[in-house]
């Protein structure tokens, strides 16, 4: 029962979410057509910059569908000294662990979704962009396992956030933190078998032809971290 | 005597705020036991801490007997507990339909007898979303919802909140027959004293998070006596009341005496005052109760 709670307090993110990537993808089709192609860049730094695009989007859906953890209501939607369902789900004879797994499970496979969806999208965009460069299917694949791979560390960073700040606050702050990273890992020398960020722009699979094997450990190590961090501090923590 | 909720010496602190304050609390099995507070006494904030929702900052507290900062046997608690939140909040997205079918499952004792019972009683819309339901008919769903789970303690926050007179009265009525007939424990705070004292056993009556009153209604009336002396002569000096007068009211040469124990050695003391006449009368429960935040 769990999961249908979760579910039916997140479609909303998660609809919204793939109907914004669907508009992008569909609105850069369609433009595609018509649109002059600059051939003064040379084509890989233009699909990078692109699939860096695509990926804001993907950040974006992350922390989306990370929100809604133990804490939900906004204070300005219920009142001060309010606590909206929070008290109803707490008191029910389920562990707070097992809590936030069933929320970041549910999280996890609409994310799962949202990739499959948007790298389909992008499987259908690309070839039309860059007719001049080929994309293979195992090169997809490979893209989707990387971008979610990526997206799960963004994901649990945001659930961590979401174990003590209310919806709104969560998702402001996740974009915050993950923007600072960004800035971070631009003055800072990642070495680049390591850089989630180039894992999913410049040095995609659909570049290289193989999994971003180092940034896609990082960034499991991260998500895992993290959510262990969720786990510690929702069992501990005052509701 | 079997005590469902017990706690000693609990301490809630926020900050360098303390909301409970070292109490100590003891809830019959199978008694309907009033929690009764001002505003920001600390009640919440207990029933909070016997649901784990904070954890104590001292002190001990538990519930069937098992200490409710056990987060291994947690949710055992939690099962045998029906709860009432003071806010009451449901899930707005869900419907009152679904909200059942999704609360029955966490609870294998849950009893479909009373929740077709309370559904006709309550008269609430099943298919309705309970993010529409007015704050009456969300209370009453989240009182079916505590009560069908088959619980063996109800802690409720506030139950009556937002319901009309009509309402009030039934669910009254209705937890009366749950102590009586099933033996569940009611454990419940509220503003409304007439509505704690047409049903409570037990009260406790907890200011700044500390239990000031505490005990049997009952006893509590009896030992509790409002005495009205009339003297016959102004007096010379003020009068040094022994122990056991919780507030003195005096116009001319008459006093109004509250006492809360102590009652023979009292009335030895008034009989000594000159020509003084008495008159004793029983003390109703908002009286007990502003007395003792008074004097607090």
């Amino acid at each position: 029962m769990l999961w249908m709670k979760n579910w039916m307090e997140t479609r909303w993110r998660f609809l919204s979410a793939v109907a914004v990537f669907s508009f992008v993808v569909i609105s850069s089709y369609l433009q595609s057509a018509n649109a002059p192609r600059p051939n003064l860049i040379p084509v890989e730094q233009r699909l990078g910059v692109t699939l860096s695009t695509f990926a804001l989007f993907f950040v974006m859906q992350a922390v989306l569908l990370a929100g809604s953890g133990i804490k939900t209501q906004a204070p300005f939607r219920v009142g001060k000294g309010l606590h909206g369902s929070m008290h109803f789900t707490l008191s029910l004879p389920v562990s707070r662990l097992r809590l936030l797994a069933t929320r970041t499970g549910m999280g996890a496979l609409e994310l799962f979704m949202a990739v499959l969806l948007g790298v389909t999208g992008l499987v259908l965009l690309l070839p039309r962009q860059f007719p001049e460069m080929t994309f293979l299917v195992l090169d997809a694949v490979e893209y989707a396992f990387t971008v979610f791979a990526c997206l799960i560390a963004c994901f649990c960073v945001s659930v961590v956030l979401a174990t003590f700040l209310d919806d709104v606050w969560q998702m402001w702050a996740s974009l915050i933190l993950l923007g600072a990273v960004r800035g971070l890992a631009g003055v800072v020398n990642i070495p680049e078998k390591f850089d989630p960020f180039r894992a999913l722009g410049s040095a995609s699979p659909f570049m290289t032809h193989t999994i971003p094997w180092g940034a896609v450990a990082v960034c499991l190590t991260l998500a895992a971290a993290m959510w262990l961090l969720a786990a510690r501090i929702v069992q501990t923590r005052d509701y | 005597m079997e005590w469902v909720i017990e706690t000693q010496d609990l301490r809630k602190t926020f900050g360098k705020q303390s909301a409970v304050d070292g109490l100590n609390l003891r809830v019959p099995r199978g008694s309907i036991y009033g929690f009764l507070g001002k505003n920001g006494a600390g009640k919440t904030t207990t029933i909070e801490l016997l649901l784990n929702i904070v954890r104590p900052s001292g002190g001990r507290a538990s519930v069937f007997g098992i200490p409710v900062t056990d987060l291994a046997r947690s949710t055992e608690i939690r099962q045998r507990v029906g709860f009432v939140s003071e806010d009451k909040g449901l899930y707005p997205y869900m419907t009152v339909g679904q909200m059942i079918r999704f609360t029955r499952p966490f609870f294998p004792g849950w009893r479909d007898d009373l929740e077709r019972r309370y559904l006709e009683l309550f008269n609430l819309p099943l298919k309705k979303k309970v993010g529409d339901l007015s704050k009456g008919m969300g209370s009453k769903l989240m009182l079916l919802l505590a009560v069908a789970r088959g619980a063996d303690l109800l802690i409720l926050d506030e139950p009556t909140d937002g319901l009309d007179p009509a309402a009030v009265e039934e669910v009254l009525r209705e937890l009366v027959s749950l102590a009586a007939l099933n033996g569940t424990t009611i454990f419940f705070s509220s503003h409304q004293l007439p509505e704690v004292e047409q049903i409570a056993e037990h009260v406790c009556i907890i200011d700044r998070g500390k239990a000031v009153v505490a005990g049997a209604l009952d006893e509590l009336k009896a030992q509790y006596q409002r005495i009205q002396v009339v003297v016959d002569r102004e007096l010379d000096e003020p009068v040094r009341w022994v122990d056991g007068v919780v507030k003195v009211r005096q116009e001319g040469r008459m006093f109004s005496l509250l006492v809360s124990r102590n009652v023979e050695a009292i009335l030895a003391q008034i009989r000594s005052l000159p020509g003084a006449s008495t008159e004793q009368f029983p003390v109703s429960l908002k009286e007990i109760f502003l007395e003792s935040v008074r004097t607090n």
